[in-house]
């Protein structure tokens, strides 16, 4: 299976060269757009800024832009990203490191896709995602080129965090370590609730001691028979509606703790990503 | 003279009769004779009639003597009109078996005599508009009673463990309370605004949605014989405590009933105690008629009418065993229902066993809160 999506691949690469992704370094082009989404001056600047990123930190920084990724694989878009990683052999350094950006203009997909070992280090899952919000929002407008600037140097900055040692990653809120004693709350809790039950069954006790209570009611007296409802109106008056935002857990974006773990999920193949539509 | 008093004495030895709940007929102690109650009326029916014309030529005798005191009042000075106020609602009467005189309060109709010990019936006091038109006849025993009494002490967490053994029944009677039974009608007309909330989600939103309702009910209940006592000898609280009484058992009034008990006529007019009825009658219309007004989240009251129209009254003698306790110098008053046994009363609280149980139900409780917390 893998083999055939790779053969369909390098034969339509070969028929796409002027997407301009190439093994050779000195060749080669970081930004492919064969969708036609910039212009040649556009191209060539963001090519440029890509360039400049890559040799800075080592690690490529790439974009694909097709028409539809589902014509050169059949798989999702993560394959195809792969598939392109693997066949432009992108990446510097020994450990081919890089980053590459697939967008898909026929339903809106894109695919964030790492390699490398320095690469996973500075583009955490958690750093993916925030990554992935600096350009979604632009691309949501159709402004490609506002957020493949955005694209280009939040990995700049992504790699800065990286490259010093502290890259962007979900924050784990380790357990405050317990102090030694009672919590003042639950002390309360301790105190309080057995008392209040405590009182409240002694006091059923001492209500027993008092049994000569004087009569409010004579239902022992009425006469069923006799009695009747004569009026019975429920008249509707009106209706109110309240809507209220139901809040999930992913809403927030930011999961202090419980939520999935720090760093970077990578694959068999050695590759990391983040996906979705724009 | 004729007696005032009428003593139902045993036609075979002259003994005196005293009336057997259990048998529902009077009974001989001596000869062990018994006779229904039917029999007695006949047998008595003189003897009761002369009673009452007695009581009525004493009434008149002692107003003669009231308008001669007035008249001499401008010439003896006396030492105080305490003698006169201290017998203020005080009758004397011979006991016609001793001859002993007994000193009644006015709304005496039955007791017995202190000397003696026989049964003594006042039939005047009941006489013509003050008759009861019924009676329910006493059911359970003083036995009964006093075994009520000592399994009401049973299962109560919080009574001092001595007072069981060492208070002692100081005074057990049975007792025919005058109770006023009343008739009624109570129309009530009640608005309320109710809510009904339904919760649904759509989306990435929770849809909460209150309908307000207007609701209305107006009915119409019907009371029948609602007791109040009419003695204000007796505690209303105990009296209305023992209720209810099953009025199918209930008799014409007749005085072979009373002998071996107590009893008193009236002393609270029914004008009084129609209050007290009226406001049980409109209590329980209002609850009747909000009950209808169920399936709502909220039913909050807005308007209420409510009006009773009084029908007719009847008065009535119930039977009540009254026995009176004494513990650490305090006295400790119960009643029970003298037919269906019902035995109400408030019994002292050791407040020792109050915290003590208070302690064995919030320690374990604390316990078990501390192991599950930490």
């Amino acid at each position: 299976m893998r083999k055939k999506i790779l053969v369909c691949l390098l034969l339509c690469m070969a028929l796409c060269l002027g997407m301009g992704l190439s093994a050779s370094a000195q060749e080669s082009y970081n930004i492919s757009d064969a969708a036609g989404l910039l212009g040649a001056q556009e191209l060539v600047n963001l090519d440029e800024n890509a360039k400049a990123v890559s040799e800075h930190y080592n690690c490529g920084v790439y974009v694909v832009i097709v028409d539809d990724y589902r014509g050169y694989v059949r798989g999702s878009i993560a394959d195809f990203s792969e598939a392109v990683y693997k066949s432009y052999n992108l990446g510097l350094g020994e450990e081919k490191n890089g980053i590459l950006l697939a967008l898909s203009m026929a339903e809106r997909d894109y695919d964030l896709c790492a390699y490398g070992d320095w690469a996973h280090y500075a583009f955490t899952d958690y750093g993916k995602d925030r990554l992935a919000e600096e350009f979604l929002d632009n691309f949501r407008n159709n402004d490609w080129v506002g957020g493949l600037n955005d694209y280009v140097a939040s990995c700049s900055s992504l790699m800065e965090m990286a490259k010093n040692g502290n890259p962007l990653d979900q924050i784990i809120y380790e357990p405050e370590p317990e102090k030694p004693g009672w919590d003042p709350v639950e002390l309360m809790l301790i105190v309080l609730v057995p008392c209040i039950i405590a009182f409240a069954v002694c006091s059923m006790f001492r209500a027993q001691m008092k049994t000569a209570n004087k009569q409010y009611y004579a239902m022992d007296y009425v006469d069923q028979s006799q009695s009747r409802l004569r009026v019975k109106s429920d008249q509707f008056l009106t209706r109110n509606v309240v809507r209220t935002l139901i809040r999930r857990d992913d809403d927030d974006g930011f999961r202090p703790s419980g939520g999935r773990p720090g760093g970077t999920s990578i694959n068999a193949g050695g590759f990391s990503h983040k996906s979705g539509k724009f | 003279m004729a007696s005032q008093i009428t003593n139902y004495q045993c036609p075979a030895c002259t003994g005196p009769l005293q009336y057997a709940g259990d048998s529902g007929k009077l009974e001989c102690e001596y000869c062990g004779s018994s006779f229904t109650v039917q029999e007695i009326e006949a047998l008595f029916e003189e003897k009761e009639e002369a009673a009452i014309e007695a009581t009525a030529e004493a009434a008149a005798e002692e107003a003669a003597e009231v308008e001669e005191q007035i008249d001499s009042d401008g010439e003896y000075e006396t030492s105080g009109d305490y003698w006169d106020l201290e017998g203020e609602g005080l009758k004397a009467y011979n006991c016609p078996s001793c001859g002993a005189e007994l000193i009644l309060d006015e709304t005496t109709a039955a007791t017995s005599c202190p000397y003696c010990g026989n049964p003594s019936i006042i039939p005047g006091v009941f006489s013509q508009t003050l008759k009861p038109d019924c009676l329910i006849p006493f059911k359970l025993s003083k036995d009964d009673a006093v075994r009520a009494l000592k399994n009401y002490y049973k299962g109560k967490k919080l009574l001092p463990k001595a007072f069981a053994d060492q208070n002692h029944i100081e005074e057990i009677k049975g007792v025919y309370v005058p109770f006023w039974l009343f008739d009624g009608q109570a129309d009530a007309d009640m608005q309320f605004h109710g809510t009904r909330v339904y919760s649904s989600v759509r989306g990435d939103y929770q849809l909460t949605t209150t309908e307000h309702y207007r609701i209305r009910r107006a009915g119409t209940v019907d009371f029948n014989m609602i007791p109040v006592d009419a003695s204000s000898k007796m505690p209303d609280n105990h009296m209305d405590a023992v209720e209810p009484f099953d009025y199918s058992q209930m008799v014409d009034f007749s005085t072979a009933y009373l002998p071996g008990y107590m009893a008193n006529k009236y002393d609270v007019s029914v004008e009084e105690c129609a209050k007290r009825a009226d406001e049980r009658a409109i209590n329980s219309a209002v609850s009747m008629v909000q009950q209808t007004a169920s399936g709502y989240a909220t039913c909050v009251l807005e308007a209420k009418r409510v009006n009773v129209r009084r029908g007719g009254v009847k008065y009535a003698l119930l039977p009540v065993w009254m026995l009176s306790t004494r513990w650490r110098g305090q006295n400790y008053l119960f009643a029970m229902n003298g037919q269906t046994g019902k035995l109400i009363g408030d019994l002292p609280v050791d407040m020792g066993r109050f915290w003590g149980w208070f302690a064995k139900i919030a320690l374990p409780i604390a316990a078990i809160m501390a192991l599950l917390m930490y």
